[in-house]
């Protein structure tokens, strides 16, 4: 099985502190991986790094077998990386086909001379866009809401909008950060859902980070563990993972309350919504 | 009774707009014909501002400067170079958008504030050097136009210009509104909002930003050339700050990122402008408290209070 | 001539710093960029000529019209900025071009059939100091000494008083500011109306040294804009220096290379700080999170 995604000794530091710290992992084509770990362990920096917002002090990311490590953010996107953000991201003046549509600037692009013209071609290019991004919708389930702007949506329409947004343009590596955020349990089933179906339906290689870990536990085949900038676990079943007792050490360490087991999700999704 | 609805209520009166525009030469004053062309020339300005600071979310305020680039350079290529204007008046916007795509490049670093004031320098720079390169310009007092060569159009040359002025306005409509309405419409919008995203999305903002401000360079440009002939007469007064403001004004009270709104600003502050021009003093004033009311009471402009009673109104950023 | 030029460039330079001042202490307590600033420096000036032109002495002009552009800056705060509290930046930037507007406007009308230009009565006799060689004109002295000791004045009101520290406290962290049960809102007026006090004051220091005419809010708007992005938006100590900085270089560039230089110093120094070190020389950089 070929390596989708691919970290070499990654390194990060902002000023003196080193927010990733030698990490190495792959993650095969196909696969849903999960990345856990206590607050502040880097997990957002972790996907900030894959999706080269910030760069690497050093080693080395693969895609697919090609080396990403300088490439320009916006090549990563059009190479077939997208993802979604912790604080939902959309453009409020977009309506939400619109914010869709924003996501297949990853794909094919037309000449500013053909759309200034808007030439025949131009023309079918935007129709096909737009059938595309309904097609998401519909299999997102919010077509109801093509016509809405970004700011009339409900916290957990926003999310599922910007996931929409992240796999309309088919891509080869989808990055989740924190999807389940702030929403009720009955939504979070939904997300779940959503996850799993994009992973089998639409063969798109998922990184999640997320914290409750309910839904990772039962989503995920492997889990990586990152604490303190540094990975625990590259990569364990969901079982072994929950034995671990490092892990379990990592997260008592964090808050004595909670430890990463079944159950803990909804007090974890309450600090996430805190 | 039928309500008639709104987005074909607002159609019919850009129809009825341009087909008021196009029979008005023959029936008023020529003053009116001339300030009806100022009109026109300021709404293709104010959307160029609009690309860049409302659809773009830049604060850069050099669009006078782009202007003024255009005028002169048009100008002086027909008065000193004997050029044809027809050659010529390309050729300074063409300037016009060389220039914007430099300006673009500290916008590449530069935010918010920072890059309001470094245009805003750059437009005083530019006046500067307007009014000191008197060997070329003519200083302060500025130099006189020609007419453009209508190659015998029987139509007389004040209305000829009218009517170039009403086609490059409709051209330049028609351009901006299928970029609005495209992808790349929708990329500046992103770059707005969430600029720090945009990349993620597969949008580069290097070449998105230059190509933003060069076509805004380019449409300042064209209309500092119209502008030249309208009034036959270039001087550095016409690319003053208080120009600057005056497109600020039609941007901020029409609204931002929207077409209708910088039709609507424009027509606005050049009626304004023409019932105040009497009153030295209180010229000043009142604009300033429209704007000031505007921004307090109608942040997104009349075309955001009139899309908020009429939501079939908003502005498409894609082809149905 | 390079030290008469050194002698004014300090006079006129510590008088932009006052100015500047004024501008920064708005952007760091309020966050708002005073596009009006060279407005209220320009009703100081033309107040404080009419009440000297109506027989009132200097002095008694100089605070009467400081007290004028304070409740100005009171007014801004309350019209424009305090309905404002949750905009744009953008907005706020419109605004406050907005009430420049408004106060040229007024100004202009007031000056009525004056004309446009109007000189401001000389305090003292025109006749220069001449002290080991170098001409100093009495009223440069002066004027610059008054702006250093307001400036020092001001500076121990912030370190020292219970109101200066507030207002320390707010530009530090609103929030924070909030909780701990300062008032934010009655500061932003103090921040607005001791901004305005700033350049009112410097408005009438320079009024006697310059001709006073409708816009001449434009070009000290200019300059002071110039000294605080040279100094860093955002420093106090940095405006000071930043207008000393200014009044030198500029006064060295009209002497050496011509006065129709003396214009372009400032928008010259903006663009070069601006591309080559954002954050001028003593401010904070600014930082970008997703």
């Amino acid at each position: 099985m070929t390596a989708a995604l691919t970290l070499e000794g990654v390194s990060i530091q902002f000023g003196g502190i080193r927010a990733l710290e030698d990490v190495s992992c792959q993650v095969p084509a196909g696969q849903l991986r999960g990345i856990i770990g206590p607050n502040g362990s880097g997990k957002t920096t972790l996907l900030n790094v894959i999706s080269r917002i910030y760069p690497v002090t050093s080693g080395a990311i693969r895609l697919f077998g090609d080396d990403i490590t300088r490439w320009p953010n916006h090549a990563v996107a059009r190479h077939g990386v997208m993802r979604t953000y912790q604080r939902v991201a959309l453009v409020n003046q977009l309506t939400v086909l619109e914010n869709v549509m924003l996501g297949l600037h990853a794909t094919r692009r037309q000449s500013l001379l053909g759309i200034a013209f808007c030439t025949p071609g131009y023309r079918r290019f935007e129709r096909e866009s737009v059938d595309r991004a309904r097609g998401t919708l519909e299999f997102v389930g919010i077509e109801h809401l093509a016509d809405r702007r970004g700011d009339e949506l409900s916290g957990g329409q926003m999310r599922l909008v910007e996931i929409a947004r992240a796999v309309v343009s088919r891509p080869r590596v989808l990055l989740l950060d924190e999807p389940a955020a702030g929403l009720s349990l009955v939504r979070i089933d939904e997300i779940a859902d959503l996850i799993r179906r994009i992973n089998a339906e639409l063969g798109v290689t998922v990184v999640l980070v997320e914290h409750v870990l309910n839904l990772v536990m039962s989503l995920c085949e492997r889990i990586s563990v990152l604490v303190s900038g540094q990975l625990l676990v590259e990569s364990g079943s969901p079982s072994e993972v929950q034995e671990d007792p490092r892990v379990r050490e990592a997260y008592l360490g964090q808050a004595r309350a909670h430890g990463p087991g079944q159950g803990q999700g909804e007090g974890e999704a309450a600090d996430a919504r805190a | 009774m039928i309500m008639a609805r709104p987005e074909r209520v607002l159609r019919y009166a850009a129809v009825a707009g341009v087909a008021v525009l196009a029979v008005a030469p023959w029936m008023v004053s020529l003053y009116k014909v001339h300030v009806l062309n100022i009109l026109i020339i300021n709404i293709i300005l104010a959307t160029s501002l609009n690309l860049v600071m409302g659809y773009a979310g830049q604060f850069a305020k050099a669009n006078v400067a782009f202007m003024g680039l255009g005028a002169y350079t048009m100008g002086l290529l027909v008065t000193r170079a004997d050029w044809s204007f027809w050659i010529a008046w390309p050729a300074g916007a063409l300037l016009a958008a060389a220039v914007g795509t430099l300006v673009a490049l500290p916008a590449l670093r530069l935010r918010g504030l920072y890059l309001a004031i470094i245009t805003i320098s750059f437009v005083l720079i530019v006046h500067w050097s307007f009014l000191h390169a008197r060997f070329l310009t003519g200083g302060a007092s500025g130099f006189s136009v020609p007419h453009p060569n209508y190659f015998g159009l029987p139509i007389p040359n004040i209305q000829a210009t009218y009517y170039l002025s009403l086609l490059t306005l409709l051209g330049a409509m028609w351009i901006v509104r299928n970029l609005v309405a495209s992808g790349f419409g929708r990329s500046l919008l992103c770059l707005a909002e969430q600029e720090l995203v945009a990349p993620a999305l597969g949008i580069n903002v290097f070449t998105t930003k230059i190509a933003v401000f060069a076509l805004s360079g380019l449409l300042a440009g064209l209309a500092g050339g119209l502008h030249a002939v309208t009034l036959q007469f270039i001087d550095p007064q016409n690319f003053w700050l208080l120009q600057l403001v005056v497109q600020l004004c039609m941007v901020a009270l029409g609204g931002v990122a929207s077409l209708l709104g910088s039709v609507l600003g424009a027509s606005i502050m050049i009626l304004l402008i023409e019932v105040l021009r009497a009153f030295k003093g209180l010229w000043e004033f009142a604009i300033g408290a429209i704007l000031l009311l505007t921004i307090v009471f109608f942040p997104r402009g009349i075309a955001g209070l009139v899309e908020h009673l009429f939501p079939s109104l908003r502005e498409r950023r894609h082809r149905p | 001539m390079f030290f008469d030029l050194l002698a004014s460039g300090i006079a006129l330079g510590s008088i932009y710093g006052l100015v500047a001042l004024g501008m920064v202490v708005v952007y760091k307590g309020a966050r708002a960029v005073n596009f009006a600033h060279g407005e209220i420096f320009a009703t100081a000036a033309f107040v404080g000529y009419l009440l000297t032109a109506n027989g009132i002495g200097y002095w008694g002009a100089l605070t009467l019209a400081v007290l004028v552009t304070t409740i100005l800056g009171i007014l801004i705060e309350r019209g424009a900025y305090r309905p404002l509290a949750n905009a744009s930046d953008l907005a706020l930037i419109i605004a406050t071009i907005a009430v420049s507007f408004m106060i040229k406007g007024v100004v202009r009308t007031s000056y009525g059939t004056r004309g446009d230009f109007v000189a401001y009565p000389p305090i003292f006799s025109f006749d220069p100091l001449i002290i080991q060689g170098v001409f100093i004109q009495r009223q440069h002295l002066v004027l610059g000494g008054v702006a250093v000791v307001c400036m020092v004045l001001f500076g121990l009101f912030f370190a020292l008083t219970r109101h200066g520290k507030m207002m320390q406290a707010v530009s530090e962290d609103k929030e924070a500011a909030a909780l701990v049960g300062i008032n934010v809102r009655l500061v932003f007026l103090w921040i607005w109306a001791l901004g305005s006090l700033l350049g009112g004051l410097a408005g009438v220091l320079m009024a006697p040294i310059i001709l006073v005419y409708p816009d001449m809010g434009l070009s000290i708007l200019v300059k002071s804009f110039a000294a605080a992005v040279l100094g860093g938006f955002d420093s106090l100590a940095g405006a000071v220096i930043g207008g000393l900085l200014m009044g030198i270089f500029e006064q060295m560039l009209s002497g050496y290379a011509g006065t129709m230089f003396q214009d372009i110093a400032g928008f010259a120094v903006i663009i070069l700080v601006l591309l080559v070190r954002p954050s001028g020389l003593f401010g904070s950089k600014e930082q970008t999170r997703v």
